[in-house]
């Protein structure tokens, strides 16, 4: 069933970002090596900060805290393919992992907003969405950077 | 007396009612002629601090000092020509062979003060009521006293190179050499620019005056790697050549393929320095590529006892398993690597190193260096790569250094545009194979040396920009078909690079007999244990080092292209060579 007040949509928003921390951390145990290790880790921290973002956003009532504005699009989601993760799990399977994530919650939130009635809502669902391109445009710059310099 | 003598005196005096005939100097100007060579000016925006001026000047009436607001990099040593009016001759010799034309005269003559300090100024920088005139003296136009032509390099015709895997480029002559390298100004610029810091004006001195013996002390200063780099080099220095401003850059590369072509490895020991009195210190460095090696050459030369493992049954890297032979020939490559072993550093071949094996590198010897490249070929990421056509671009090169023919077909599709991807696509040529470049975004924005790019359309490779990969699906018996989306290019609007979008429907098909990846590839850090264990931070797979080399770990280093953001041979031998005078100074206990 869809929040439809202000905290129930914060703290439904803040329970997917820990469900996404759990989720770096779960990767950290199955990963074998250290340098899979250490991204996990950076990434979790990342998914940290989200949380401790929203829950500012709910404490002070405050979604302008959120981001405003998308970046441009760079348009690698509409087509990498994400595979299972696996101890073998190299830097391009974590990061296209990390986008197709942030996708998800993105087209997520932009069908609450959707299909919300309510103004203030449908605000609310907006800048997350906004928010989760946001973090999805952060993972395909690397990934545009990091794994495909050459194309 | 007659009466006109009488007269004559007083008719002079009508003249003191006429206008004057002469200039009433200060008061009046008297402009100089548009070509006067007067005052000088200098575009400081133009102008690369090369020091031509200063070197032809023959008064020494001009020194190259630091300005404010400029900073030296990029092709800029950051300097710029202060000149002394109290021994400038005006002879504009200066303005003749500067090599960007920023420097010039302007036809002011006339400069009074009474401080004589004031008469040594950097013009371009101390504003002067000259500043802005139009008139005075230039270099003329087509009158250049540098040699801008570069002296053509002999090279086999495409046709004969794409039937086999001769090398292409033949080298310079003796003749030849000497004529290029006439043609260098020696004003350095391009050794900030180089990675390995090569003393670059010198060797091409060296070609110059004939003396093969101290060209390779030079070289060897700072690369062990001549034959090889002086083939395939992504010469940086070129691109910040000062004769390169106004016409051809010095062909600095071959000059030093030219040193290392003139000498035998047999020869290498009567010119080159022995190595220094054993320390007793013991280094292990893992990878055999150009950045591990280097390390190894330099850490030998200190005295230190070397030990290499490589993982492959050859060392040099990617020299070796990702550059065809027809740009550099293993046999040039091995000079580079047999000589580094005579001096009696060991490689171990076929030594692939875990974590295990790591953990006692690291315990049984008192430094350590790291440095073993890019090997992973990335994945195109798409749906149905895993079709048994599609191969890595890396896996093709290694297979036909191996001698192994790669099994292509006749029509090849290759996906990528950096180094690897034309590497492959001209590999393919040479199995006879039509082959077609795709790539996401346009032709100028391939991350591909320049001349690889037109070398491999100049052999007949078509490509296909603007091209984003959708899938691959499977086509007929055995062929795979890549399907693609044309793309409008986008600018980023915080200055990265351009961005490909979808045109919407614009969707298309290449069917191939084999579809070769090479969009990146990455680095494969198993061995290393946890940043706990082990001291090294690892950030975004890549190893952290500080300016020295030297990881979390006082006594490991790392370096190549695991470490530097530029990826080729030269930033690793820059790397490995750095790498190695900071492990000499941790072993010896040396101040920095």
């Amino acid at each position: 069933m869809a929040p439809v007040t202000f905290n129930d949509t914060v703290e439904f928003a803040i329970s997917r970002e820990k469900e996404a921390v759990q989720f770096y951390i779960d990767l950290q145990v199955m990963a074998k090596f250290a340098g899979q290790k250490e991204l996990l880790k950076e990434f979790e921290n990342m998914e940290r900060g989200h949380v401790t973002l929203l829950e500012g956003v709910r404490d002070n009532q405050e979604p302008a805290r959120l981001s405003k504005s998308v970046p441009a699009d760079i348009h690698l989601d509409d087509y990498l393919v994400a595979s299972p993760p696996t101890g073998d799990m190299t830097y391009q399977d974590i990061l296209i992992t990390a986008i197709k994530r942030e996708k998800k919650s993105a087209t997520l939130y932009t069908r609450l907003r959707d299909d919300s009635n309510d103004e203030a809502m449908k605000d609310v669902f907006n800048r997350l969405a906004v928010e989760e391109e946001n973090h999805r445009n952060f993972f395909e710059k690397l990934y545009d950077r990091d794994i495909q310099g050459d194309n | 007396m007659s009466i006109k003598d009488i007269i004559a005196p007083f008719a002079v005096w009508k003249r003191a009612f006429e206008k004057p005939w002469t200039v009433k100097k200060p008061i009046d100007d008297r402009p100089g002629a548009d070509r006067y060579r007067g005052f000088h000016k200098n575009d400081s925006e133009a102008c690369i601090g090369c020091g031509t001026c200063e070197t032809i000047c023959q008064n020494a009436a001009i020194d190259m000092v630091p300005v404010d607001g400029v900073d030296g990099d990029g092709g800029d040593s950051g300097l710029r020509p202060r000149i002394d009016y109290g021994r400038c001759c005006w002879c504009a010799l200066c303005v003749d062979i500067c090599t960007t034309g920023s420097l010039t005269m302007s036809n002011e003559y006339v400069w009074t003060d009474t401080d004589p300090d004031t008469y040594r100024f950097v013009p371009g920088h101390e504003a002067k009521s000259w500043d802005d005139s139009e008139t005075g003296y230039s270099r003329p136009e087509g009158y250049s006293l540098l040699q801008t032509d570069r002296v053509e390099m002999p090279a086999i015709p495409v046709e004969e190179g794409l039937g086999s895997f001769v090398e292409m480029i033949r080298g310079y002559s003796a003749e030849q050499a000497v004529k290029e390298a006439d043609r260098c100004v020696e004003c350095g610029i391009c050794v900030a620019e180089c990675p390995a810091h090569m003393d670059i004006p010198g060797y091409i001195r060296a070609v110059r005056e004939g003396d093969i013996d101290e060209g390779m002390r030079l070289l060897y200063r700072t690369n062990p790697f001549p034959a090889s780099c002086g083939r395939v080099c992504t010469h940086r220095c070129e691109e910040v050549c000062a004769v390169g401003r106004t016409g051809d850059a010095i062909a600095i590369r071959w000059l030093k393929r030219y040193i290392a072509d003139q000498v035998e490895l047999d020869d290498y020991g009567k010119a080159l320095p022995r190595p220094e009195a054993d320390t007793g210190k013991k280094v292990a460095v893992i990878g055999g590529g150009p950045g591990g090696l280097t390390a190894a050459y330099y850490l030998r030369m200190l005295g230190h006892e070397v030990t290499v493992l490589e993982a492959k049954e050859a060392a040099g890297g990617m020299l070796r398993y990702g550059i065809p032979e027809y740009r550099l020939p293993y046999d040039q490559l091995d000079k580079d690597v047999e000589y580094i072993k005579s001096l009696g550093v060991t490689i171990e071949y076929g030594k692939a190193v875990d974590t295990k094996t790591y953990r006692k590198l690291e315990k049984e010897h008192d430094a350590l260096f790291f440095s073993t490249g890019l090997n992973d070929p990335y994945r195109l990421g798409v749906d149905g790569e895993d079709h048994p056509r599609v191969l890595a671009g890396l896996d093709v090169l290694e297979d036909v250094t191996n001698g192994k023919d790669p099994k292509l077909g006749k029509t090849v599709a290759v996906i990528g545009g950096g180094n690897v991807a034309m590497d492959a696509a001209r590999t393919a040529r040479r199995y006879g194979a039509d082959v077609t470049i795709l790539y996401r975004r346009r032709i100028v924005d391939m991350p591909a040396d320049l001349e690889e790019i037109e070398e491999a359309q100049e052999e007949g490779v078509e490509m296909i920009p603007q091209a984003i990969p959708l899938k691959v699906e499977p086509s007929g018996k055995s062929q795979a078909a890549f399907v693609w989306n044309a793309a409008r290019m986008e600018d980023d609007p915080e200055g990265g690079r351009p961005r490909p979008v979808a045109i919407e429907g614009d969707v298309h098909t290449f069917v191939a007999d084999t579809i070769i990846s090479a969009v990146g590839q990455g680095t494969d850090l198993e061995y290393l244990p946890e940043e706990t264990d082990s001291g090294i931070t690892i950030r975004r797979y890549k190893p952290v080092v500080d300016e020295r080399g030297m990881t979390g770990n006082p006594k490991v280093f790392a370096g190549g292209d695991i470490v530097n953001a530029r990826k080729d041979a030269v930033s690793a031998i820059g790397d490995g060579h750095a790498a190695a005078l900071s492990i000499d100074r941790f072993l010896m206990k040396k101040e920095a």
